[in-house]
């Protein structure tokens, strides 16, 4: 390897660096500059809502999780079914068994889900 | 090359997998659980025996060629008899797990089909690691391998300290699995390519002190990766809350299987990819490894806790392991990674035959893994308890067990490759530990039984795969500690391919 | 070879069937035979002693080729290499007699002996696992097999003396002997580690080819080292004292192990190691100095003793020592001869002990005996030929073998040797009838009630007596004759190829050396008649008259109380010191100052075991960034 990798690999350390001190200038000038009047509206989490109740920290429900999940499962499969549409021809038989596979294990998920009442709202 | 071909590379991984599948599937549909251990061993055993059938073919080139590994999916996998060794000896402990979880699930009262499944696919996984020659399919069974294991360590999630486990080995283990995926990433930058060899050859067009210091960082984050995952000092903290908080055979499971795993799979990552840059990677592990054979025995001493002092153990053991790894690298011989696979199935003899004692108690009494309540155990269970002192003094390595040629051998490739030094460390310190293993055997035989360790009348869950398994075990440990000769053959059988580059 | 595939057979068979028997016995004894835990046991070696009898044959028409089988590999690590293989040559061919015969006997008479022990099962169990073992070590062809042979009869040992483990003082013995042997087995070792160091291998043949070359001062320490080994086996001064000890086991145990064959064990391997003691003059005066010692101190000490067992163990270390003195001297066959027909007799002598005991309701001391001649004839006839051999009266075996090692040593020009042996052969004769007049001759001294009950044991015990009497009487005049040409010699000559000494004479010296060892010993037998019969009260008076002479004598020359106080006492006291320095202050100090620094560091940098997930990931972090550090700061310069 020559030193030149390194010197690549500098620049990237230098966007780094760049990157966090714009963000520290940016809050830092616009502290300065911009006039502060607080009042209680605008210290209200919603300006225009209903102001929240309790603790934040609030536990709800597990089904959620659940749901999210399972969205996963077809968000997932989405993202690896479009660009195989795409090259499908290109992939040939072994393409087309590999991407049957792999929906019959999300698919297998779903099933799963399914035995298991996750389904179920109640 | 036809993916037919690529598919029978990795068959005994898929035949697992599917097992795994299986197993989730009929616990949906099917009532009688029991059904579910058979079905995941047969699952494994079949694994095994295409393994073992794919071994005979390679040995006597019946249909692959003998000398040059089959490889697929474009040289992500190989096939060849390194894998296949370590494919037996996965199964191999998988199955004993499930023989030791089986009554320790139902008295619990804990689903049996998930902890089968997962079990199933943390040993896919495995076989992944040791299988790869590609270091992106490598990390993915990296992955399969490590999530499986976080759920199976909270499995007992009603018992806060499960959970506890579950979440601190997810969290750590998380981040260095990050840190590993980072080091790997570097590999690929300073040789652009992805697999063991092409590796190898872009790091060899490497020079440069430039190119060395990127390098050590390069392999120090996969070292880390490694460290964390066979938990060497410094990164070894989560060992000892986990594998004490985690259900018994989950303990097991992860000081044997998935060490083993981590050993198997790294030491072909560093030898094939990156063996003649050993010195990025063998002078970080020689501290890693002083460090862990002392911090580890050392904490060992006070422990009163067995499981704790049984994480500790595993701790300064895979300090051990780890000089095998060294040798290899700084001698360029095969001896110390053949030394690694013997001491890795030595281990999983063992430590398994320990902790499956441990489950055994406590399937029949009240039982809190301390020393004190194993007093008088060569009363009340004459049987575990001359079975838990084999497995003792084989864990301290004295002879006529495996235990001793474990260490032997391993200790004869360190001091082969010159560095005789780090093999009086070991030996010090595995003397150290005699201290702790010993211990036990004198608790069992000279002290009272505590108070309260009354038998309870009727064992609620049959104890059979549990005294099966454990007594295998230490019939394993005598009589491989009395004809080590055909193990070690076949270790160092299996590594010679893997050393070619 | 011709036949070399029925030795393979054999040899195999010889070593597996008692092993088979071990573990079967072990496993269903308890359950499933129960009394009749004997019948496997003695059938299997019933079959082994008659292939050893076929190898010895074997061996006996196979004058010059050795046979050699490496059965299969055993270890194999770089240059380390193990086989379990086997040599069956004319020194194991004696010994497989020895071991395969009075096995097989002494598990017959054990049938009576051991009948309606809770532990019947158990007893055979442990009888067959010794045969196992000390098949093993006989027939080695490498120091490490034979090593395990070696470690397994002292198994065997421990597990039979201390076989009545309720006993207090018999686990004590088994505790003992099996320290006691540790001390030697240290020894041997060092010995094998340091021939695997000179020479590369473990192997006989290869070490012993290599034997000229070794250096001198090596040699010197290996064949010590190897020696001191043997000390511990055999029983040799200074570590003799765990076999009077060992008496607390079953008294077949004493008969098989600790006379005929388990004791024999370190004058086997000193005269296998025979091509490397030739080359090393010091060690072999030094075995012979010992054996000379250890031979008259135990002959000494045995006159005085009462508990019948422990006269013949005293005589068994005395023989043992006698056998080293012929080793010593260069009287390499002369003394495997003696250890040949030494097995039939001791062995023979000890069985009879037991048939007394037996006899007399388990009652051991010889004070309480007398006139036994008539209520248990054939005990009495059989121990009257055992102790006529052992004193070495013409023409019984001790005879032939015992002034074949005087001779040697007289001709050898070792005079002291020669002079000591003499005082011992007449102390020998001292106790040996002292103990036959105190046991058979004279009142009954023993209480009405046991003298009711006396009676002769059952067959299976008294056949066993007559077929070893029979070797006992005979064998000398059969193998032994002529001495220093007579059949054993020629058999021998194989092994211990380049003796070259002076022959034997009939007229001259050699005969009259032999009258006059006879003489001394029927002296020593008229002794024991004046003393134990015509004048009873002589005794008595004679130790009043001599006090330290006989109290030194009673008392085993202290050696119990010297180690008491020597070794045991200061290790005792180490230990403590260990304990309460080194323990408590320096590896507690140490666990809990680490622990300790580790709170310290912690209370710094966050304790490293909090329990704190955050904690433990940044330690990973932080490990990383000191490798990265150190390893850049190594490499930087």
């Amino acid at each position: 390897m020559t030193s030149e990798y390194l010197t690549n690999w500098l620049y990237v350390w230098f966007f780094i660096a760049a990157g966090g001190a714009l963000v520290v200038l940016i809050l830092l000038f616009s502290k300065l500059i911009n006039p502060s009047h607080l009042t209680a509206e605008k210290l209200a989490p919603y300006e225009c809502g209903i102001p929240p109740v309790g603790n934040p920290w609030a536990p709800f429900a597990v089904r959620y999780y659940v749901f999210g999940l399972l969205f996963l499962v077809f968000d997932v499969e989405a993202v690896f079914l479009f660009p195989w549409t795409l090259v499908f021809r290109t992939l040939g038989t072994a393409g087309f068994v590999e991407m049957l596979l792999f929906i019959a294990v999300l698919g297998f998920g779903l099933l799963y889900a399914w035995r298991k009442g996750a389904l179920e709202w109640a | 090359m036809n993916a037919g071909n690529a598919v029978v590379v990795i068959l005994p991984g898929v035949v697992v997998a599917v097992g795994a599948f299986v197993v989730f599937l009929v616990d949906l549909f099917v009532a009688r659980k029991a059904v579910l251990a058979w079905i995941a061993a047969a699952g494994l055993i079949t694994g095994a025996a295409v393994a073992v059938g794919q071994w005979i073919s390679v040995s006597n080139g019946l249909h692959f060629n003998a000398r040059k590994p089959q490889t697929g999916f474009a040289g992500m996998v190989s096939l060849d008899k390194y894998a296949l060794f370590c494919v037996v000896l996965f199964a191999g402990i998988g199955v004993a797990t499930i023989m030791l979880s089986d009554a320790y699930l139902a008295r619990r009262k804990a689903a049996r089909g998930e902890f089968y499944g997962l079990l199933l696919l943390v040993i896919t996984g495995m076989i992944g690691m040791v299988v790869s020659t590609d270091v992106v399919a490598f990390f993915v069974s990296f992955e399969l391998m490590s999530l499986p294991t976080y759920v199976l360590a909270g499995y007992l999630w009603r018992d806060e300290r499960s959970g506890e486990a579950s979440i601190k080995y997810f969290v750590t283990g998380a981040f260095s699995s990050a840190i590993l995926a980072f080091g790997l990433a570097l590999v690929y930058g300073a040789s652009g390519q992805t697999t063991y060899s092409g590796i190898a050859a872009g790091l060899a067009k490497l020079s440069g002190l430039d190119a060395r210091g990127f390098l050590v960082v390069a392999f120090v984050l996969v070292v880390t990766g490694f460290g964390f995952k066979i938990s060497a000092v410094p990164f070894h903290n989560w060992a000892p809350d986990v594998y004490e908080g985690a259900p018994t055979p989950v303990t097991a499971f992860m000081a044997t299987g998935v060490k083993a795993a981590a050993f198997a799979g790294f030491a072909r990552l560093f030898v094939a990819a990156a063996g003649l840059q050993w010195q990025t990677w063998a002078h970080t592990m020689t501290i890693l490894a002083v460090l862990t054979m002392v911090v580890g025995n050392v904490l060992a001493l006070p422990q009163r806790n067995l499981k704790r002092m049984l994480a500790y153990s595993s701790i300064a053991h895979a300090g051990y392991l780890t000089l095998g790894l060294i040798a290899a690298g700084t001698s360029g011989k095969p001896l110390g990674i053949a030394a690694i696979l013997f001491y890795l199935f030595a281990y999983a003899l063992m430590n398994l035959g320990a902790f499956g004692v441990l489950i055994w108690i406590r399937n029949r009494r009240k039982f809190a893994y301390t020393l004190g309540e194993i007093g008088g155990l060569a009363r009340t269970m004459p049987w575990a308890a001359i079975l838990m002192a084999v497995f003792m003094v084989s864990l301290t390595g004295i002879p006529p067990t495996i235990g001793f040629w474990g260490k032997f051998y391993l200790f004869t490739a360190v001091v082969q490759a010159n560095l005789t030094w780090l093999a009086i460390v070991a030996v010090i310190m595995s003397s150290v530990s005699a201290y702790y293993y010993l211990r036990v055997v004198w608790y069992m035989y000279f002290r009272e039984a505590p108070q309260g360790a009354e038998m309870e009348a009727e064992p609620k869950s049959s104890q059979l795969g549990v005294t099966v398994a454990v007594s295998l075990a230490a019939a394993g440990v005598l009589v491989v500690g009395l004809f080590p000769e055909p193990l070690l053959k076949a270790a160092e059988g299996a590594v010679r391919l893997i050393f070619g580059g | 070879m011709e036949g070399t595939q029925y030795m393979k057979i054999a040899v195999a068979l010889i070593v597996l069937l008692p092993l088979a028997g071990f573990i079967i016995t072990l496993l269903l004894g308890k359950r499933l035979f129960r009394a009749r835990s004997h019948i496997l046991p003695v059938a299997l070696v019933t079959v082994t002693a008659v292939l050893s009898v076929y190898a010895f044959e074997w061996v006996v028409r196979h004058p010059d080729t050795a046979f050699v089988w490496n059965a299969f590999s055993w270890v194999a690590a770089g240059r380390f290499t193990v086989e379990w293989g086997f040599l069956v040559d004319p020194l194991t061919g004696i010994m497989l007699l020895v071991v395969g015969i009075i096995g097989m006997l002494v598990h017959y008479y054990s049938i009576g002996y051991m009948k309606d022990d809770p532990g019947y099962y158990r007893f055979f169990a442990y009888l067959n696992l010794f045969m196992f073992a000390m098949f093993v070590l006989i027939l080695a062809n490498n120091y490490l097999l034979l090593f395990l042979g070696w470690e397994g009869v002292g198994l065997c040992s421990y597990l039979l003396i201390s076989f009545w483990f309720r006993k207090k003082s018999a686990s004590q013995a088994g505790k003992k002997a099996f320290l006691v042997n540790r001390v030697g087995d240290f020894g041997f070792t060092l010995g094998m580690f340091l021939i695997f160091v000179t020479t590369g291998t473990l192997q006989f043949t290869g070490v012993f080819d290599k034997a000229e070359m070794i250096g001198s001062g090596t040699l010197l320490w290996i064949c010590l080292l190897l020696f001191t080994g043997a000390v511990g086996k055999s029983a040799q001064f200074p570590l003799h004292v765990w076999l009077p000890d060992a008496m607390e086991g079953p008294t077949p145990v004493s008969a098989l192990i600790h006379a005929a064959t388990m004791v024999n064990a370190g004058v086997y391997m000193v005269a296998r190691s025979y091509p490397l003691f030739v080359q090393a003059h010091t060690a072999m005066l030094i075995v012979m100095i010992i054996g000379t010692f250890t031979a008259i101190y135990s002959a000494y000490i045995a006159i005085t003793q009462n508990d019948i067992k422990k006269v013949i163990a005293y005589s068994t270390i005395s023989s043992l020592g006698f056998m080293f003195m012929a080793l010593g001297a260069g009287a390499w066959a002369a003394g495997i001869f003696y250890l040949f027909a030494h097995g039939f007799f001791k062995g023979l002598l000890f069985l009879c002990s037991g048939s007394v005991i037996h006899a007399m309701g388990g009652e051991q001391d010889m004070r309480n005996m007398g006139g036994l001649r008539k209520k248990i004839p054939i005990t009495f006839w059989t121990m009257l030929i055992g102790a006529i051999a052992l004193i070495g009266v013409f023409p019984f075996a001790g005879f032939w073998a015992k002034d074949e090692i005087l001779g040697s040593d007289f001709s050898g020009g070792y005079y002291v040797v020669w002079a000591v042996g003499i005082v011992t052969a007449f102390l020998t004769a001292v106790f040996a009838f002292r103990l036959i007049f105190m046991t058979f001759f004279g009142k009954s001294r023993a209480s009405e009630e046991v003298q009711r009950h006396i009676h002769e044991s059952a067959k299976v015990m008294t056949i066993p007596l007559v077929l070893l009497a029979i070797p006992a009487a005979l064998l000398g005049i059969l193998v032994g004759w002529p001495p220093d040409t007579g059949w054993i010699h020629t058999f021998l000559q194989p092994v211990f190829f380049d003796v070259e000494r002076e022959k034997f004479v009939w007229v001259g010296v050699g005969g009259g050396l032999m009258v006059f060892s006879v003489a001394v010993a029927l002296l020593g037998v008229y002794v024991a008649y004046v003393m134990y019969i015509r004048r009873t009260e002589l005794p008595g008076r004679l130790a009043a008259r001599l006090p330290v002479a006989y109290e030194a004598s009673f008392n085993k020359m202290y050696m119990d109380q010297v180690y008491e106080v020597v070794p045991i006492r200061s290790t005792i006291a180490f230990a403590g010191w260990l304990w309460t320095f080194f323990d408590v202050k320096v590896i507690d100090g140490a666990v809990n100052g680490l622990a300790r620094l580790w709170e310290l560091l912690g209370e710094r940098l966050r304790p490293l075991q909090t329990g704190r997930v955050q904690n433990y990931a940044f330690s990973i972090f932080a490990g990383m960034l000191v490798l990265v550090v150190v390893l850049a700061w190594v490499w930087g310069s």
